[in-house]
């Protein structure tokens, strides 16, 4: 059973020339869950992340997993997990050497690198090029990398981007069993909607500051109920007479300050035959928007 | 040791390799057996003046292994690092081992070994090709005379050095195809003119004499270039030692100035 280890990130500064890319930062993330690390393109997340593992060095601040610096770590890719872009590999290099050759300098077996392959679904690809492979595949071979050392911490940098839906699905329920075995799971993405579903905490940044640390559902996105009918003008008018408060799109009404429980009676008792009825919490999206537009508070 | 492993793999996974050897071995057969035909024909090799001693032949024939050979180690060992740059590599490898110098170390210890195997597989090619030929012609072979496999281990030493200046080189410029140029037209171009002109001013011999490519003629003892440049000069070359240090020299100061700067870097 792994550990888990708190990620610590402590008023981290990076700039580059005059542009300061990641500013004062300061969030932790724990194990046990999975943390979404969410901001828009060129927030700073990877320049975050590259801090975390020593890739870039910080102007100032500290960047601690489980207390030491990436650098300071016994056996780091036993500790930490890390994909990237999904770019880092040798094209002429078969995905199993590519995985051999850090498995060797880590002093890790050979057998595990098959047996993260054929985890990532790789198996039966593992003796061709890397530079043949389609970005889902590479996405996957990243994914390899990171679990190579069995580490009870994993840094995911934009995992998801270039999966299939059948990947996109497997790589969801896949963290979750990870963070359900005691494991810091950190996955950025620029978009909510990707880790949604899948995160328990989100760490937002934009333009190189926190703008939010916390559980999803404190970001202010309210309930909504989404409901639609084939005959619209009567739903309308049920809806109105309720004195409900809603707005109309092309997908039907959304109903703020209710549920779908009352929504459905109030169908039933006006005789309005529905086609969809959920819960749900669109607003999210557009409270996640507003966030990273308006940025920090000065 | 799991470090240079490691970097062994990274070398024995891709096919840049076992090409720059299979160029290599051509290359100095080609030489080498180039110089033992128009020796053992008795070509006239223009009035004579830089012909060599008959007893000496056998030692220009093989020393084409390093002294033409040499290229093929350097461009191993840039090769080794710039590749690492340019597909990013160094992220995985940094993240592997975050201790970087150590991974610098493990790449300098597997190059000296592929830059032995080279050496070992260009005097071997140099002695297939140039022996027989030489003996075609009535000359000595040297094969009996322990001198010559001392000039051989000398030679496999000098690349040995060589492939590890290429990582410091490497190290050094990143850019792989900056690197490939500097590389090419060094040891092609400006090396041989420097040295053709050291042949004929007394300033210039007094100079050429610690550009690379002549320390690593005079560590190896014999190379038809320094021959071309030799007359009525006898400090045109360095001692052996003289020229294993300044090898060791260069390599040292490449490598150290790498490793403090490009290798240092923030990897984005």
């Amino acid at each position: 059973m792994p550990q888990g280890r708190q990620i610590a990130v402590s008023s981290l500064t990076k700039r580059f020339g005059p542009v300061e890319a990641v500013s004062n930062l300061s969030f932790s993330v724990e194990p046990g869950r999975v943390t979404g690390f969410l901001g828009p393109n060129g927030a700073g997340k990877t320049t975050t992340l590259r801090m975390l593992l020593g890739l870039v060095a910080p102007t100032s601040g500290t960047a601690t997993i489980g207390g030491e610096r990436y650098r300071d770590l016994d056996s780091p890719l036993r500790t930490v997990g890390t994909s990237l872009e999904a770019s880092s590999f040798h094209p002429g290099r078969s995905a199993r050497n590519h995985l051999a050759v850090y498995a060797d300098a880590a002093g890790i077996p050979i057998t595990r690198v098959d047996e993260v392959l054929e985890l990532v679904g790789l198996g039966a690809h593992s003796g061709r090029r890397v530079g043949g492979y389609s970005l889902g595949m590479r996405q996957r071979l990243g994914l390899a990398f990171a679990l190579l050392g069995d580490p009870e911490v994993l840094i995911l940098d934009e995992p998801i981007n270039g999966l299939d839906p059948e990947g996109i699905r497997w790589i969801r329920v896949f963290l979750r069993e990870l963070a359900a075995e005691g494991r810091t799971v950190l996955v950025s993405s620029h978009l909510l909607s990707e880790v949604q579903q899948t995160v328990d905490e989100v760490v937002i940044i934009a333009k190189g500051r926190l703008v939010y640390q916390g559980q999803l559902s404190g970001l202010g996105g309210e309930a909504v109920v989404m409901v639609d009918a084939p005959e619209r003008d009567r739903l309308r008018s049920a809806l109105a007479g309720a004195s409900l408060i809603f707005s109309e799109s092309d997908s039907g009404f959304a109903v703020r300050h209710t549920d779908a429980i009352a929504v459905g009676a109030l169908a039933l008792a006006s005789g309005v035959a529905l086609r969809h009825l959920a819960d749900e919490r669109a607003a999210l999206e557009q409270a996640f928007l507003e966030l990273v537009q308006e940025g920090p508070q000065a | 040791m799991r470090l240079v492993r490691s970097e062994f793999r990274k070398l024995l996974t891709t096919r840049i390799w076992w090409v720059l050897l299979i160029v290599e071995v051509a290359y100095v057969a080609f030489i080498a057996g180039l110089f033992a035909l128009l020796f053992s024909t008795g070509a006239d090799l223009g009035d004579g003046a830089a012909a060599p001693a008959p007893e000496g032949m056998h030692e220009l024939v093989y020393s084409a292994a390093s002294s033409i050979g040499y290229v093929f180690p350097v461009l191993l060992g840039t090769l080794a690092v710039t590749s690492e740059f340019r597909h990013q590599t160094l992220t995985p490898t940094f993240l592997t081992t975050p201790r970087r110098s150590r991974t610098l170390l493990g790449k300098i210890v597997a190059l000296a070994i592929m830059g032995a195997v080279f050496g070992i597989a260009a005097f071997a090619i140099a002695l297939l090709v140039g022996a027989p030929l030489l003996a075609v012609g009535g000359l000595d072979t040297g094969l009996g005379d322990q001198e010559t496999w001392l000039m051989v281990a000398r030679g496999v030493l000098a690349l040995m050095l060589w492939s590890i200046i290429g990582v410091g080189l490497g190290a050094l410029v990143p850019n792989q195809v900056a690197a490939i140029v500097i590389v090419l037209a060094f040891t092609q171009f400006i090396e041989p003119i420097l040295r053709t002109g050291a042949a004929v001013w007394e300033w210039a011999a007094d100079v050429g004499k610690f550009l690379p490519g002549a320390a690593s003629d005079a560590l190896v003892g014999a190379s038809f270039l320094s021959m071309a440049a030799a007359p009525g000069s006898s400090s045109a070359l360095l001692e052996w030692w003289q020229g294993a240090l300044v090898l060791v020299g260069i390599a040292a100061i490449l490598v150290g100035i790498g490793s403090f700067t490009t290798w240092k870097r923030d990897v984005s």
